[in-house]
């Protein structure tokens, strides 16, 4: 996979912007979106986005592996290919259009902030795609441990209207990948309510619009809190559960499957499976 | 959960992976635990005979279709029963070498439990009963084992000796006792016969016949009897007024008859002659008495019908009365009346005779039924009797037979022999099993966990049983430093495995050379 990526990044390093085309056509990126504060999110093509961010990694492939983060080449291979194997599937299924998944599991504890993590570190392999990360877990702070990153704004912030898209689309320092943190946590009761908001909506629908190799994954709480799942669940395009090896029994599993929207899901991912290599 | 055997054997690596702490752990103590109680198991010898036992009871071949005994018994508990009783036990303390000089009665009753446990006997055969002794000193075993048969052996001998005299004692005892019967039965028949003379045999026959001959003769009687009386009537009927009467009138027609006949002459003479023929005056004159006569007897013999009705008499006249046909009937009445006396008389000697003859028959039909029980007792008891003498004959034999030991009762066909070699488990097969137990019972536990928990392990029971769509199978992601620890742990896990299979390398080496 990785050689196939590279010989792509060639080509196109060599070539003209292929990817350029189909993002320009879409009529909703034309208007601006413009959020309560009264930002508007600068419409370009997604080519030149892509050049725009900051997409040096700044960070090395040590400290990604110890994050617990995939790596393009090398080292932990396996899992890498499986995740690999996890984007081409999700590219098969959207037929290589870009779409909004929710990454959620049956029980507080399994581990969704590791798939949610690498699915997006897997579509940033590649130079064509982008992927956000927008942690919806509130209750939890997964994903910050897992990057060992404290953020200072985040989701709730914006829905609480406080800061703009711009400031809380955070880099890590992983080339094509962008995350949204959880943010303040000052009224965990009406965070259900936060997902219900225009603003939710309307953030989502710009991220996914605006830029057409953007694919946002959203990380989710579990399915044992069944509010903020349904609730989230309507404004994805897709939803991924995931299953740890060894963790639920089949009648779990059917009891989680009867929670959310069956059309919507595209599948589960084994994880965790164990190896000694 | 329907997983294929593959699956089954990659979880069960997949989840010995995860648990390898645990399993090694469990490795080490229990093939350690293993090997430290072989190490410490004492060896233990054993020592058996092979009895042969006759089971039969003395008494019942000797009463074989005469009287029922019980079952014959259980002969190993039996065994069991004689061999640690506190007979022979006590011996085989003695001599098997199990008292110490100043073992007091508390340590001995520990002793003679622990015999009784480390003993087994079995039957091995119809009549063959296994005595097997076990301990950890081999001679001892031997020697406990030896003497046990030996004691069992003389004891059977003896109890049976014992047995066949009492067997014949008792059959004496019985024949005895029912010779006193037949002897007493015999007395009441003599005495019975003597005090019923009508009880011998055939009197019945002879009193039937008596009854029969009086019951003719009865009969024949009463025949007579009846004949008589209708020859009575008869002649009284003969010689009643009506008899009278009819010689009377045929007086008259006489008379009458002579008359007509007169008359005829009267008649021819009167042809020739006239009224002053002296024939015809005689002839007139002789008519003329004839009719007188013949008026005089009407008148008679009116006046005497008209008398015989007023008195009610015979109507007898003078020339009746001296009839001879009327004097022999008279005579004839006289005869039948005294035939039918006689009669009368007979007959009711006869009913008398033939009720005592009934009697007399109810008292020997009486006596034949008592007869016939004692008889029957007396049968009886004889045939047993007779019975009783040949058994009491056989059983003097089979006394004498058992008293000078000919019989084949008791024997020790497998004596007791030095056990040589140690039985039951040895070293080497705690050292094995420890090995095997060792890796099995860890890995089992987490395989009939891995069975019993429902949880899913197979991204195929997913796709096929659930049929819900894997996207990705993701192994665990090592990071650097888990990787490190990985290496360590693995490390020394591996070092307790060497250490492991240098304790039993040691210890088997040592046990084999013999210092241990």
């Amino acid at each position: 996979m990785s050689k196939i990526e590279d010989a792509l990044r060639k080509a196109r390093l060599g070539g003209k912007n292929l990817s350029a085309s189909p993002a320009s056509k879409s009529s909703i990126a034309n208007n601006p979106v413009v959020s309560s504060t009264g930002n508007t999110i600068i419409k370009k093509s997604s080519s030149s986005l892509i050049k725009l961010m900051k997409s040096d990694a700044t960070i090395n492939d040590e400290d990604l592996i110890n994050k617990g983060i995939i790596l393009p080449v090398a080292g932990n291979s396996k899992v890498t290919d499986s995740f690999r194997y996890l984007r081409t599937q999700l590219l098969q299924k959207s037929k290589n259009e870009n779409f909004i998944v929710l990454v959620t599991s049956c029980f507080d504890g399994f581990d969704s902030a590791f798939v949610t993590m690498n699915m997006a570190a897997a579509f940033s392999f590649d130079d064509s795609k982008t992927s956000l990360v927008i942690d919806c877990d509130i209750n939890s702070n997964k994903i910050d441990e897992m990057l060992g990153i404290e953020f200072d704004s985040g989701l709730m912030d914006f829905l609480g209207g406080d800061v703009n898209v711009a400031e809380i689309l955070k880099d890590i320092g992983i080339r094509r990948l962008r995350i949204i943190a959880s943010g303040k946590k000052e009224q965990p009761d009406t965070e259900s309510e936060s997902f219900t908001s225009v603003r939710m909506k309307v953030l989502l629908d710009g991220l996914v619009e605006r830029y057409h190799d953007r694919f946002v994954i959203l990380n989710s709480p579990p399915l044992s809190e069944q509010a903020d799942v349904s609730i989230l669940s309507d404004l994805v395009d897709y939803i991924v559960l995931v299953v740890p090896y060894g963790g639920v029994t089949a009648g779990d599993l059917e009891d989680a499957l009867s929670k959310i929207d069956k059309s919507k899901l595209l599948g589960v991912v084994f994880n965790d499976v164990p190896s000694w290599s | 959960m329907q997983y294929t055997i593959q699956e089954q054997f990659n979880i069960l690596m997949k989840d010995s992976f995860v648990y390898r702490n645990k399993i090694v752990v469990s490795f080490v103590i229990i093939s350690l635990a293993v090997l430290s109680i072989g190490v410490i198991w004492p060896k233990q010898y054993k020592a058996e005979s092979l009895i042969y036992v006759d089971n039969r009871n003395v008494i019942t071949p000797l009463m074989q279709g005469a009287a029922v005994s019980g079952e014959s018994q259980d002969i190993a508990r039996n065994a069991k029963e004689i061999i640690l009783g506190s007979n022979i036990i006590n011996k085989v303390l003695e001599y098997g070498g199990w008292l110490d000089k100043d073992s007091t009665p508390v340590e001995r009753e520990k002793i003679i439990e622990e015999i009784k446990k480390k003993t087994t006997i079995k039957k091995v055969g119809d009549s063959l009963i296994r005595i097997e002794f076990t301990d950890k000193d081999p001679v001892r075993a031997y020697r406990t084992t030896k003497n046990m048969a030996q004691n069992f052996v003389d004891v059977g001998k003896s109890n049976k000796i014992q047995e066949s005299r009492s067997a014949y004692d008792f059959i004496e005892k019985q024949a005895a006792e029912y010779l006193e019967k037949l002897t007493s039965v015999d007395k009441k028949i003599k005495d019975f016969l003597s005090e019923n003379p009508d009880a011998r045999p055939g009197t019945q026959e002879k009193v039937t016949q008596r009854i029969s001959a009086l019951k003719l003769k009865y009969e024949d009687t009463t025949l007579s009897l009846r004949e008589a009386e209708i020859k009575k009537s008869s002649i009284e009927k003969q010689l009643s007024g009506e008899a009278a009467m009819t010689i009377s009138q045929s007086r008259e027609g006489n008379y009458r008859n002579r008359i007509t006949e007169m008359e005829n002459q009267l008649e021819t003479l009167l042809l020739t002659y006239t009224d002053t023929y002296p024939d015809v005056v005689r002839i007139k004159r002789q008519i003329k008495d004839l009719k007188s006569n013949l008026q005089e007897e009407i008148r008679v013999r009116d006046e005497a019908i008209v008398r015989s009705k007023k008195e009610g008499t015979t109507y007898l006249d003078a020339s009746i009365a001296t009839n001879p046909m009327y004097q022999e009937l008279r005579s004839g009445l006289s005869t039948t009346e005294t035939e039918l006396a006689t009669l009368q008389t007979r007959l009711v000697e006869m009913k008398a005779m033939l009720e005592s003859e009934y009697d007399r028959m109810r008292r020997i039909q009486e006596g034949d039924a008592m007869m016939q029980t004692l008889t029957r007792d007396y049968e009886v008891n004889q045939g047993i009797y007779q019975d009783l003498l040949k058994r009491r004959e056989n059983a003097r034999i089979s006394r004498s037979l058992d008293t000078q030991q000919k019989g084949a009762t008791f024997n020790i066909l497998e004596p007791a022999q030095l056990p040589i070699r140690p039985f039951g488990l040895s070293f080497i097969h705690f050292f094995v099993l420890g090995g095997v137990l060792g890796i099995i019972i860890p890995i089992g536990v987490v395989f009939f966990l891995s069975q019993i928990d429902g949880k899913i392990r197979s991204a195929r029971y997913l796709v096929e049983e659930l049929k819900i769509p894997v996207l990705a199978e993701v192994p665990h992601y090592w990071k650097e430093n888990e990787k490190l620890d990985l290496e360590k742990n693995i490390r020394v896990l591996s070092f307790s495995l060497i250490f492991v299979i240098l304790i039993y390398a040691l210890v088997g080496g040592l046990k084999f050379m013999g210092k241990i």
